[in-house]
């Protein structure tokens, strides 16, 4: 008795105040779209970042120099253009927009000509023992890549072998049989066995909203205890909290029913945003989007949970403000709210364990952009969340029923 | 206002306040403060601000738990856990508490439900509210459109919806206009006529004076006077008083000495003879004698001599004091 009663008042009461609900529903929806059209393109760029940035200067011209740039362009992790000049290499490597550089010789396709089976084989005593150099092939890197250049050495040299091995075994009549017979018996089995080349990453709308959506969703969650606790404010100044204190009801079906109105409007707001993600930012809901319920209510419940705690602690306006904006920001950013949690240095994600976010975020993650989710992480996210809902609801009630009006 | 024909109740009942003690670390709000109201009886209580009042009802509503004393409810220790008791009370707080977005109806409907009131019953209850307090015609308003004394008659209205035995009013007419305010005093005199016993707290002396039985004045938390009106004024009777002109510094003295002197606003001064509130009944003429032979002998002009009964407001700033309260 009186649970529902002051549920559907203060629903009433949300629902006329025009500046709670658009701070609640739209707001949220407006922040996403204008935060994707900005800072999330940083997450794009990131992507595209951590390619290694190969700047090939082709001097040759010849066809096996551009069999060498296929197929360094075709290695995953790597994005290879080709570059004019020298200079320009020079340039590229300063300014960044190179991490490495490649030149191929005018005199790479003589070299290899100049190449027998041992300098294939013999990576001791071959002549591609002295690395790149002896095929008129040299790697130089940026200052930001110091010391890539003799890995990215090995991966090119690995490249230029694939293209330069079969031309020197095609000179030698029996390694050329053989190839050829290998090459007639094999061939289907070859091309089922041939691995595709990693597809770069994806690098359009939809990966910022998926990574976005749920990381605003949770902030603005949780964005709820402010507009919570001056609920409670306002029925402590208009004397109506009293009314309600006096009435026959316990204090534990007074907070719930304080508490079931945000809890709902919270779930719509999750609804909303993640249907705003799939129509308007073409995320995706990931495979099991059923999945995606029971986090939200967990989620909802750990936000109203903390509402209620923080609405017994505070006593005015100012006092709202400050705490709730204090916690919604701080948590949010040690979570990872702002940025994607694997950003985090290690020390921090571990931290952010201690925030409901980190483990809503944890279970969106997974059931986001996984193909196939591990329930049992899913699961412990939402008992983490139910749990931190659940202490915070009761020691709110504890300091609720303790607090004593006072003139 | 006095009820002769007032039953006096049964033992037991009524609400109970005996020894009551409520102390905020140092300060001690209420102090061994006793007192009850009986079923139909309306009692005023009275006291400057930060007298104790609003702790005292705070504790009897059971949001303050005192560190003394009892309360009793028709015999029964009050447990303000306990929804039966609970719903015993009706409570007219000192602030509007009303939701103002919500209209007049909405309003009573959800206090109203949260008694325990359903269907027609709650129907019925808000509509007997409604009409009770004059605002029928503005139920479907909210109360941002209404003036002071509707918010207030609201706000009185909230506690009758589950048909209280007793009601607790905290200054229910600050700030309103006379009709209002008459409206008011009539219900609450209705209640008193259906045996709702009334627990009634306000600065209003004539209001005090007007709908209530008994009268309980305190101040820094204790009781200091009890009892009817009647019993109350009659303690101190008529009072003389003798308006005299400018006096002698040396006169001031000998007058101290044998009355009270109080200086008007227009410069005059008066000298009260019987001021001091005892039990005796008769005129003291040799005081009396005494102040004129004085008065006679510095040649003080007497501008008047002037006898009137002691007012309620009168009696209670005798007793609190004419010192302002913070």
């Amino acid at each position: 008795m009186g649970i529902w009663e002051i549920t559907i008042k203060d629903l009433r009461l949300i629902l006329k105040d025009r500046g709670a609900l658009y701070t609640l529903l739209a707001l949220p929806v407006v922040f996403i779209a204008i935060l994707g059209m900005s800072t999330g393109q940083l997450i794009t760029t990131h992507e595209a970042a951590k390619l290694l940035k190969i700047g090939i200067v082709d001097e040759n011209q010849g066809f096996l120099a551009e069999n060498v740039f296929s197929n360094i362009a075709a290695i995953g992790g790597l994005k290879a253009e080709k570059v004019s000049d020298r200079d320009e290499a020079r340039l590229r490597l300063q300014d960044g927009r190179s991490s490495v550089v490649v030149y191929i010789g005018k005199e790479f396709d003589s070299k290899v000509d100049d190449l027998g089976m041992r300098d294939i084989f013999d990576s001791e005593h071959g002549k591609l023992s002295r690395g790149l150099a002896a095929i008129d092939m040299q790697v130089q890197s940026g200052v930001e890549f110091v010391g890539a250049s003799e890995l990215v050495e090995y991966v090119v040299l690995s490249a230029v072998l694939r293209v330069v091995a079969p031309e020197v075994a095609k000179r030698n009549p029996i390694f050329r049989r053989m190839i050829d017979r290998a090459m007639n018996e094999e061939d289907d089995e070859e091309v089922a066995r041939h691995e595709p080349s990693p597809k770069p990453v994806k690098a359009g709308p939809s990966i910022i909203y998926q990574t976005l959506v749920p990381a605003f969703m949770v902030m603005f969650a949780f964005f709820l205890i402010n507009i919570m606790a001056s609920s409670f404010i306002n029925e402590r100044k208009l004397g109506t909290l009293r009314r309600l204190q006096t009435s026959p009801i316990s204090s534990v079906e007074l907070l719930f029913g304080k508490t079931l109105p945000f809890l709902f409007v919270s779930i719509l707001q999750s609804l909303i945003l993640f249907a705003s993600g799939k129509i308007m930012f073409g995320m995706s809901w990931g495979t099991n989007p059923a999945l995606l319920l029971p986090v939200i209510l967990m989620t909802s419940i750990s936000a109203t949970g903390l509402g209620l705690l923080l609405a017994t602690i505070v006593r005015t306006e100012s006092q709202v403000a400050s705490y709730a904006t204090f916690l919604v920001i701080v948590l949010a950013g040690i979570s990872g709210c702002y940025m994607p949690r694997a950003w985090l240095p290690e020390l921090m994600q571990n931290i952010s364990l201690a925030t409901p976010h980190a483990w809503a975020l944890i279970a969106y993650q997974e059931l986001l952009t996984h193909e196939h989710p591990q329930l049992s992480v899913v699961f412990q996210c939402c008992s983490m969340l139910a749990a931190f809902g659940t202490v915070s609801f009761a020691v709110g009630c504890v300091r609720f029923q303790k607090l004593e009006y006072r003139q | 206002m006095t009820d002769p024909n007032h039953n006096p109740a049964k033992r037991g009942e009524g609400l109970e306040v005996s020894h009551l003690r409520k102390s905020y670390g140092d300060l001690v709000a209420v102090d061994d403060l006793s007192f009850r109201v009986r079923p139909g009886e309306i009692l005023g209580l009275i006291g400057p601000n930060g007298a104790g009042k609003s702790t005292c009802m705070m504790v009897i509503i059971g949001l303050l738990k005192p560190d003394a004393g009892t309360i009793k409810l028709n015999g029964q220790p009050y447990d303000a856990s306990n929804r039966e008791m609970r719903s015993h009370l009706g409570i007219v707080p000192q602030e509007l508490a009303i939701y103002p977005e919500l209209t007049a109806r909405q309003n009573l409907r959800f206090f109203g439900s949260l008694y325990g009131l359903r269907g027609q019953r709650l129907d019925k209850q808000v509509d007997y509210v409604l009409d009770l307090t004059g605002l029928t015609r503005n139920a479907d308003h909210t109360p941002s459109t209404f003036s002071g004394g509707m918010c207030r008659r609201l706000n009185f209205g909230i506690a009758l919806l589950h048909e209280p035995r007793f009601v607790i009013l905290d200054e229910p007419t600050v700030g309103i206009d006379p009709q209002s305010r008459t409206n008011l005093l009539d219900c609450i005199r209705q209640l008193s006529a259906k045996g709702v016993g009334v627990l009634y707290a306000s600065h209003y002396m004539e209001e005090i004076e007007a709908v209530c039985h008994r009268v309980a004045i305190i101040d820094h938390g204790r009781l200091l006077q009890q009892g009817t009106l009647d019993e109350l004024l009659d303690r101190s009777q008529a009072e003389l008083s003798i308006r005299i002109g400018e006096i002698p510094s040396d006169v001031v003295a000998k007058l101290q000495s044998m009355a009270t002197l109080q200086q008007d606003a227009d410069g005059t001064t008066r000298v009260l003879v019987r001021e001091n509130l005892s039990t005796q009944k008769q005129v003291r003429l040799t005081e009396m004698q005494s102040v004129m032979e004085v008065l006679g002998q510095a040649d003080v002009p007497i501008l008047g001599i002037e006898t009137h009964e002691i007012s309620l407001e009168t009696l209670f700033l005798r007793l609190t004091g004419r010192k302002l309260r913070d």
